[in-house]
């Protein structure tokens, strides 16, 4: 039977309009941000502005020491946790997948717990600043976001459901321990989820903007979310309370639109390029069935 | 059949149990010391102050003030902080204080300065009001009171404040400071000048002080300028307009009328249910279906100003420029408006505040209970109600460097612009006495003997119930259900997108289920009360 | 033999001798699994575990000098304000109802999307396709309100003013009108998590074993059949974890949809009123943050509870694929 190398148009067809639809308010995003203020006033958004005007990008740019030192800030903070953040994931989660491990559902019962439970918002502050300390430090923006039940039960299921387990019995007829079936067979063969959970990791670093409104106060460290948002929350604060407030704080100047929209073009941008890079790993063909025999 | 396995709950029960000796200790611990701490502090400065005041040669320790404020960030704030000590050191050795300059963000503020307060971190001076939170904050303990501590070292504070303290006393104590300001506004039309000369536009009607009266104004546009906006919004007659002009406010929904009432009439009233909201209401409503009002006034953070600006709109309510000789229906220019949208404005004022108790909570400073020595902090307020200099520095920055003075006035060095100065901000309401500043460039060089002046007409004519404060704890669950009822129809009626005639009986029926016949007889209760105890 | 009793107390004994043995035996013979684990088990214990003391705020009325635990116990004071709301049932209702249809759409959608992104052959358009769909879920939900007030913005959004009024319609004032919300929302949550959860069931179609197609396509089975006999009952596993954490917090709305993208417009409040926006405005109102600490209790109650139960099912189905 001959074996068809070529999609079916109508899939091709599909995808294309989904993607579009995806992609059409991004457009949308960055064609405001090079709008010309007076011109959003009098026609609103359009796809195609009548005057292009990059004062947007110009204002942001003045600032641009701050926002370099931001982007390293945030570019370490994201590395770093990602990297330990995979590595301690990955390992609860293989502790969880062994069916043999006695203390498997006590365990997933201990992480599913704090997926719904929370103490709040002062407590986990206290935890941080009283207990451990790190305040105006990296290790603020680092260690909140190093583990989460989702990621754990993610890529739990897919050790439990996607790796034989006789590879897993074979390496154990041959001696090896617990931590080299981890090391040298599960991990990678995990790469397709490692990659989407390591992706998700990213994003999640990488717009994380509360914990440095909470925790950092030395400007030096902020990281590059809340650099760039700090304007807008300032506005939008403002806003919810015009009605109460005192009539002169309400005449902060509203930051321009097109620079809102700036703002989230130069906060999304970096990110695009990082997806080119994870994406082998999804690349159909990379199969089990290439390391069996 | 166990849902959940037996030793998921043994594991859980460590953990708690490990979780709350570990937290228990550390934090009460935490707690415990803290408070022994500041106990200690007020122990040691109570007993310094009789010697001070004694033996003047004995030196107070020194100290630094923590200031926390909500502003945007100043890349130089680190240059104006040492600038500040620096000044502090020649001019009042005595004091022994540096200052330590603290400012928040305003998006972050809320978040902030809860967890700053709930965490006892340690700030003395700090920046408050009623739509902050301070009621809040005096309730959960956050807060010193002050009475003490201002007979003593606020001389100067009570030189211009003494009259104005009642309205932040919680349970016959004081916790703030105002600062010494306009004590009121006044809310009226700005027109475009253009405009109006074009039509030769006869405004003598608004004399009136009714807001009705800019009908036929609003029409003329309407029928001749297609690109115009004839009343942009936001900004609505019934929001400061009806409110000052009509109430003597006591809570977001309860009120006295004073339209229409004798001086001695104190019955507290639903403020949706009065007449005069009514009739703004179905006016808004005509005015909007003539389309007279802009479709989208309603989105959050559009700036009217812009429209005027890009020469879309025409009229505007809004809270008029204070100046010399303010009257009702007398026109003028209205230089700040004018600044704002780039081109020429003429306000004419339809309403003059009278004394209202909110607006004396609406930017005040106090002292953290977590302050180690606050007669410090008292006294470093003090200075910002008699010292220009200091005034200036927190105001302005360094002269030559964030400003130059010309012919008296604030401008910016040569080639700078408000963004790369390194230090501009519009913070003068937050602190201190602001008539002793200078005023900008551009501003009306007397605008601070205009707010005299404009003071002297407030304070002359107070609200009936000035000096009272409406407790809400009681009905605290009843206020909450009735914003929410709120919600769905307010913004609506004030914005015209609403029929008044069918749903205000609907909000009003929506408001009694939620319960505000209690809030009102609550309201009613604590103020035949206030009255009793006033004498009033 | 009636003097049971002594041989009956030794046997206990010593059961329980074998019984302490055995436990350290099993914790010495998996000791690699523990230490696997036990980075974890510590990160979530100092992030998630230290700060649950603080669920007890929900019952007291927080004084800053008193502290978390010196402050007034007050009972169930705090919870009271949930339901002092006539709408308080139709509040829960709509979060319920949201959360509900919005897991059965994205799940349909996402699985569906999945699939067919896997049968794209050409890499640089699967790249491409992927990378659009993730794009979405990457925005704030501010600029998110932003672009849907694009669109609707009476005066100049782009369906008014380029598509009812070119076509002679009336424009519509959608920031006042409710009835359209439920549809508005739900697209615009689907447009910004179906690519987030299809990339999920992704990479577990990516993980099937070819021989399995192989072996369908043999035996002639067509693209459809291979799809629901194959691949739907691989991915299994993952479609029920996803759903049961979805489950878990059906009481839990996303604040950032029901409050930006409907620009807190208060005349929308009828069909898009949720609890989470009910509490914020709550707080907004008073200052009071034990109201939103018992808020947050009783969602996650609720949703703790619900995920037992279902739970519970799944285990009865396929024991493995249980969370606990």
């Amino acid at each position: 039977m001959k074996t068809n190398n070529r999609t079916n148009p109508l899939i091709i067809l599909f995808l294309t309009l989904f993607s579009l639809s995806c992609l059409i308010p991004f457009w949308l995003v960055f064609m405001v941000s090079v709008t010309n203020e007076k011109d959003l006033t009098r026609h609103g958004y359009s796809f195609w502005p009548n005057h292009f005007d990059w004062e947007a990008y110009r204002y942001l740019l003045h600032d641009s020491a701050n926002i370099a030192r931001a982007y390293g800030v945030t570019i370490t903070v994201t590395i770093i946790g990602v990297v330990v953040s995979l590595l301690i994931t990955s390992a609860m989660a293989y502790s969880l997948s062994r069916t043999e491990f006695p203390y498997r559902n006590a365990l997933g019962f201990y992480v599913f717990f704090t997926m719904l439970f929370s103490g709040g918002l002062l407590p986990w502050y206290l935890v941080y600043t009283r207990f451990l300390h790190v305040q105006d430090t990296l290790l603020a923006l680092i260690i909140p976001g190093l583990i989460g039940g989702f990621n754990i039960f993610i890529i739990r299921t897919f050790f439990t459901n996607s790796i034989p387990p006789s590879l897993v019995e074979s390496a154990k007829i041959d001696g090896a321990s617990e931590y080299r079936t981890y090391f040298s067979i599960i991990l990678p063969l995990s790469l397709p989820v490692m990659a989407t959970i390591g992706l998700f990791t990213i994003v999640s670093y990488w717009n994380d903007w509360f914990t440095s409104l909470v925790f950092i106060n030395n400007e030096k460290l902020y990281s590059l979310q809340y650099l760039l948002n700090k304007t807008l929350m300032n506005a939008s604060f403002l806003q919810s309370i015009a009605n109460k407030a005192y009539s002169n704080t309400a005449n902060v100047t509203q930051p321009l639109e097109s620079i809102r929209m700036a703002m989230a073009m130069v906060a999304i941008g970096p990110l695009v390029f990082v997806f080119p890079f994870l994406q082998k790993y999804f690349i159909k063909g990379l199969t089990v069935g290439a390391v069996k025999g | 059949m166990k849902l959940v396995k037996r030793s998921s709950v043994v594991l859980m029960s460590f953990i708690l149990i490990l979780v709350l000796a570990l937290t228990g200790c550390s934090s009460s611990n935490k707690a415990n010391q803290e408070a022994s701490n500041a106990n200690a502090a007020k122990e040691t400065n109570a007993s310094k102050e009789p010697a001070t005041t004694d033996n003047d040669a004995k030196k107070l320790d020194p100290y630094e003030v923590v200031m926390v404020y909500p502003d945007a960030p100043q890349s130089d704030l680190a240059s104006v902080q040492t600038a500040m000590n620096d000044y502090l050191k020649a001019t009042y050795p005595e004091l022994n204080m540096t200052v330590k300059l603290n400012p928040i963000d305003w998006g972050a503020w809320g978040d902030k300065t809860n967890l700053m307060m709930a965490s006892n971190e340690k700030f003395d001076l700090f920046f408050t009001a009623d739509w902050l939170g301070y009621n809040q904050q005096v309730l959960k303990g956050g807060l010193l009171p002050l009475d003490d501590l201002l007979a003593q070292y606020g001389p100067d504070i009570e030189a211009v404040e003494k009259d104005f303290h009642e309205p932040a006393k919680r349970s016959g104590k004081l916790y703030g400071i105002h600062t010494h300001q306009e004590l009121g506004g006044s809310q009226g039309i700005y027109l475009d000048k253009a405009l109006v000369d074009k039509y030769n536009m006869d405004l003598s009607a608004l004399k009136s002080g009714k807001v009705e009266d800019l009908e036929p104004l609003l029409q003329t546009i309407k029928a001749n300028e297609p690109d115009v906006t004839p009343l942009v919004a936001p900004s609505f007659p019934l929001e400061a307009y009806y409110s000052s002009g009509t109430l003597d406010m006591i809570s977001s929904v309860a009120a006295i009328n004073v339209l229409n009432t004798a001086p001695d009439n104190f019955e507290v009233v639903n403020l949706y249910e009065t007449p005069r909201y009514r009739e703004l209401a179905d006016l808004t409503r005509r005015w909007f279906n003539a389309g007279y009002i802009n479709k989208d006034a309603l989105t959050p953070g559009l700036d009217a100003w812009k429209k005027i600006q890009a020469g879309k709109a025409f009229a505007l309510v809004g809270d008029m420029d204070i100046l010399a000789n303010m009257e009702i229906g007398s026109v003028s220019k209205a230089p700040n408006a004018s600044i704002k949208a780039g081109r020429e404005i003429i306000q004419i004022p339809l309403n003059i505040d009278r004394l209202q108790t909110g607006k004396m909570t609406a930017t005040m400073q106090t002292i953290s209970k977590t302050s180690k020595d606050p007669a410090r902090a008292m006294m470093l307020l003090n200075l910002f109600f008699k010292d220009q200099k200091l005034l200036t520095l927190f105001n302005f920055g360094i002269e030559g460097k964030h400003y130059v003075l010309k012919d008296g006035q604030i401008a910016l060095p040569e080639g700078k612009t408000m963004n790369d100065v390194g230090f501009y901000h519009d913070i003068m309401w937050q602190i201190g006495n602001q008539m002793l500043n200078y005023t900008r460039e551009g501003e009306d060089p007397n605008k601070y003997q205009n707010y005299e002046k404009f003071n002297e007409m407030v304070s002359s004519r107070p609200a009936r119930n000035f000096g009272f404060i409406f407790d809400p704890e009681p009905v605290k669950n009843e206020i909450i259900a009735i914003d929410n009822a709120n919600k769905a129809y307010v913004d609506g009626l004030k914005s015209g997108q609403l029929d008044p005639e069918e749903n205000l009986p609907k909000l009003l029926a929506k408001q009694k289920a939620a319960g505000v016949d209690k809030v009102i007889a609550e309201a009613q209760k604590q103020l035949d009360a206030w009255r009793e105890a006033n004498g009033k | 033999m009636a003097a049971g009793n002594p041989s009956i107390a030794q046997e206990r004994t010593s059961d329980i001798k074998t019984k302490r043995k055995s436990v350290l035996r099993q914790l010495l013979k998996h000791r690699a699994l523990i230490i696997l684990a036990i980075p974890g088990i510590i990160m979530l214990f100092i992030n998630n575990y230290l700060p649950m003391f603080g669920i007890f705020l929900a019952f007291k009325d927080l004084n800053y000098t008193k502290g978390v635990w010196g402050s007034d116990w007050v009972g169930f004071q705090n919870f009271k304000f949930l339901f002092a709301s006539n709408d308080a049932w139709m509040i829960i209702k709509h979060t319920i109802l949201y959360n509900a249809v919005f897991l059965i759409i994205n799940t349909t959608l996402a699985v569906l999307l999945a699939i067919l992104l896997n049968e794209v052959r050409r890499k640089m358009l699967s790249k491409f396709f992927q990378s659009a769909a993730i794009l979405p879920n990457f925005v704030s939900m501010v600029i998110v309100g932003y672009l849907v007030y694009g669109f609707l913005n009476p005066e100049l959004g782009f369906i008014n003013k380029s598509i009812l009024e070119p076509m002679g319609k009336e424009t519509i004032a959608w920031y006042a009108e409710p009835k359209y919300w439920p549809y508005i929302l739900t697209i615009v949550n689907t447009w910004k998590t179906v690519g987030y959860s299809a990339i999920v069931y992704l990479a577990a179609i990516v993980g099937i074993d070819q021989e399995y197609y192989e072996a369908a396509r043999i035996d002639g089975a067509s693209k459809w059949k291979q799809m629901t006999s194959i691949t739907v009952p691989l991915i299994t596993p993952v479609i029920i974890i996803l759903t049961l954490l979805a489950v878990g917090r059906i009481f839990n709305a996303d604040f950032g949809l029901f409050y930006q993208a409907t620009m807190a417009s208060g005349m929308l409040k009828e069909t898009t009123e949720v609890i989470d926006t009910y509490v914020y405005n709550a707080l907004l109102v008073t200052g009071d943050t034990g109201l939103a600490s018992s808020a947050g209790l009783l969602q996650s109650v609720v949703g703790f509870m619900l995920v037992i139960t279902v739970n519970y099912v799944v285990k009865k189905i396929s024991k493995e694929n249980a969370l606990f």
